[in-house]
Formats: structure tokens, sequence, C-alpha cells
């Protein structure tokens, strides 16, 4: 799953942070929307991983919703106003930024839109 | 504090692959996406584990080399994407996403989807990955630089008086920024005797060898077997060879 890689990702990063002598009392998984991840196969791998780790510390998910801005109008919309077929979900889930092929901007049909919130993963640690 | 998970992702992605080597030109049209499948063609002919990555996220065209249709193929799912094999080759791109059709992405979102693709693709244990960059000195080729600060720069040049000027900027910054990188040469197109040997000893870069003209290439696109019976195809076979006793010494 692709999610696994993601996870691998976020499982290697707690790690330095113990490694460098940091502990993390809290941490949340921000998944952006347009990434459209499967939260539950995502929990699946980070749980019992992040659990065995760092015991002590909360595991919080967040979805971010999408969000876009159109560079040649200025127009604001949001992923669930696009229309996209399963297969265009599935491109974008792999690669993200493959939306530039396959959304445009409501109004005036440009591609140049930025993705202002809800991209791809991140990872935000407190201690 | 925030991190983005996939810098560690790419590092774990990357651990089984031996060698990571990134194709570069100053410029465009000194033939580095051939160049990257011959090399990876050949490579995988010697029965060697190799992979290409074509990363130009805005213009790829390896697949057109190597013969892929990004319109049917489909990447598989396992522990991250799969690469698709072609002639004994893993080969992953942008491409298969976009459809091949046009992306147009500014630096940073440029940078994202190099990101996204090395943090994604599980190569399995890999000899060699070619990773096929877009010509020039800006966002993409410093990001991965960056990002694999272990991988070995293969510069492409011509014989053309226009390459060279631009390869001696690009080996001029590799070398002052990057010391301990290490810098392997090619000329390609060559018609002759080598003209580049002196410009690589100038940067401390590994003269690795020449690729020759052939009008026939044009006529082998898309066909690997075709591809390693022209002229370059089989002067690819003695650069791997040449790369690969480089590596070991």
């Amino acid at each position: 799953m692709h999610e696994w890689a993601i996870a691998e990702g976020i499982i290697k990063a707690v790690e330095e942070q113990l490694r460098s002598g940091v502990k993390p009392s809290r941490i949340v998984v921000v998944a952006g929307e347009l990434q459209n991840l499967d939260l539950e196969v995502m929990r699946g791998y980070l749980d019992p991983a992040l659990s065995e780790l760092v015991p002590e510390a909360s595991v919080e998910y967040e979805v971010e919703e999408a969000r876009f801005e159109c560079r040649s109008c200025g127009f604001k919309w949001s992923l669930k106003e696009s229309v996209l077929t399963s297969e265009e979900r599935e491109a974008i889930h792999f690669l993200p930024e493959a939306f530039h092929v396959y959304i445009r901007c409501p109004r005036c049909g440009s591609r140049d839109v930025e993705v202002t919130s809800g991209r791809g993963v991140r990872l935000r640690i407190e201690y | 504090m925030e991190l983005d998970p996939r810098l560690w992702g790419i590092r774990s992605m990357l651990s089984r692959v031996r060698h990571k080597i990134l194709v570069l030109s100053g410029k465009g049209g000194v033939g580095k996406t051939l160049t990257t499948a011959l090399l990876g063609l050949a490579a995988a002919r010697k029965g060697l584990p190799v992979g290409a990555l074509d990363l130009d996220v805005t213009d790829p065209n390896l697949h057109v080399v190597l013969g892929v249709d990004p319109g049917r193929e489909w990447p598989g799912e396992r522990k991250g994407i799969l690469p698709v094999h072609v002639a004994g080759l893993r080969f992953m791109s942008v491409a298969f996403f976009t459809r091949g059709r046009a992306a147009p992405l500014r630096g940073r979102e440029a940078s994202e989807a190099i990101r996204e693709i090395l943090s994604a693709t599980n190569w399995g244990q890999l000899e060699l990955l070619l990773v096929d960059m877009p010509p020039g000195l800006g966002e993409e080729m410093l990001e991965t630089l960056k990002l694999i600060p272990e991988s070995i720069a293969l510069v492409v040049g011509t014989p053309s008086r226009l390459s060279r000027d631009s390869l001696a900027r690009l080996l001029s910054l590799l070398a002052e920024n990057m010391p301990t990188r290490r810098i392997l040469l090619l000329e390609n197109m060559a018609r002759g005797e080598a003209v580049l040997t002196s410009l690589a000893r100038e940067y401390g870069a590994r003269y690795i060898g020449s690729i020759p003209y052939d009008s026939r290439v044009e006529e082998a696109l898309g066909d690997p077997s075709r591809l390693l019976d022209t002229g370059p195809g089989k002067a690819s076979e003695c650069i791997v060879e040449a790369i690969l006793d480089y590596l070991s010494s």
C-alpha cells in the first residue's frame, strides 16, 4: 500500500527524534484532503508502532481541507467543488501535483492553480 | 515543530539502492534522456538490478524512449508504488500520474512532486538507479542533490561550443558547492576525437567515455532491443563497464 510508505517515513522521523534525545508528548498526523489517504490503513500501521516507540505520547489524526487559489484570476475554491473521476483521484492520491492536470479554475479555466491548504501529509510534534 | 515525513521516507526507500546516479545537463537537447535509457538498458542486459527514474516532472519523456505508454500502464502498489518493468529495467515516471499530459508546476511544486515520487517509489534492491533530471541549474536539480546527498552526478554534454559553455557552468557549480560529490562527465553525440576531457580535468570530474552520434537512434526510439543495437547502444555497454569500474575503485 502507498499508505505504508508514508507511515514508514513518519515512524523513521519519530525514531530520529528519540535518537536525538527528545521525547514527543503529542504527535499529530495532518493528512491533506487532496492526497485522499485511507486514515484507517494509516492508523493500522502507525498506532502499534508509535505506541511502542513513544507510549507516553498522544497520537492524533487530522484531515486538512484542500483549498485552491487561481493564480490567474484569484478565485478561491475547495476540492469538494471539483469534479474528478476515480482514476484522476487515484493519480492525485499517488502524486498530489497531478491535480494541475485534472483541476482547472472553475471561473477562468486556468490550470495555473495553487493548493493553499490540504496538499499532503505533515507531522506535528509537541514536546 | 512540523516535519515532512517524506524526507525520512526517501532515505528509507533508497536504502536498498547501492548507487544513485543523477543524470544532469546544463542545457536541454544534449541527449540526457536517451543516455539514461541506454545506460539503464545496457546495465539490465548485463543482468544487473537497475532502475530508471524520470524526474523531469513538468516534461517527462523517458517513457517515449523506452516505449511505455503512460496512458495504459499503471504502477502497482506494495509498500509504496512499484516501478513498471521494461526490458529488465524498473521504470518510474511522473508521466504515469499525469497520463503524459502537461503539468504546469512552479518551482516549489516541482520540488513537492520530486519529494513525493522519491519517498513513495519502492525500488526494492538495486545496484544502480539512474535518475533523468530536467535540464538546468535550478530548483529541481538543487532539490534532488540535497535530497540524495550520496548521489553521483553524471553530467552529459556534447562537443558543441554551446554545450561546453553550459557544461563549464554546471561543473563549476558542482565543484564549488559540493566538493565531496563524485562527478562523471559523459560526452554524447561524439564525432571523432573526444573534446571534453580537458573540461573534465579542469573541474575535477572523471571523463567516463563517449557515445557516438547515430541517426538510426531516432527510428529505434520506443524499442529497447533496437536501441541497444545502435552505435550509441553498443557504446553504452562500454560506458556501463567504465561506471562500474569507477564505482568499485
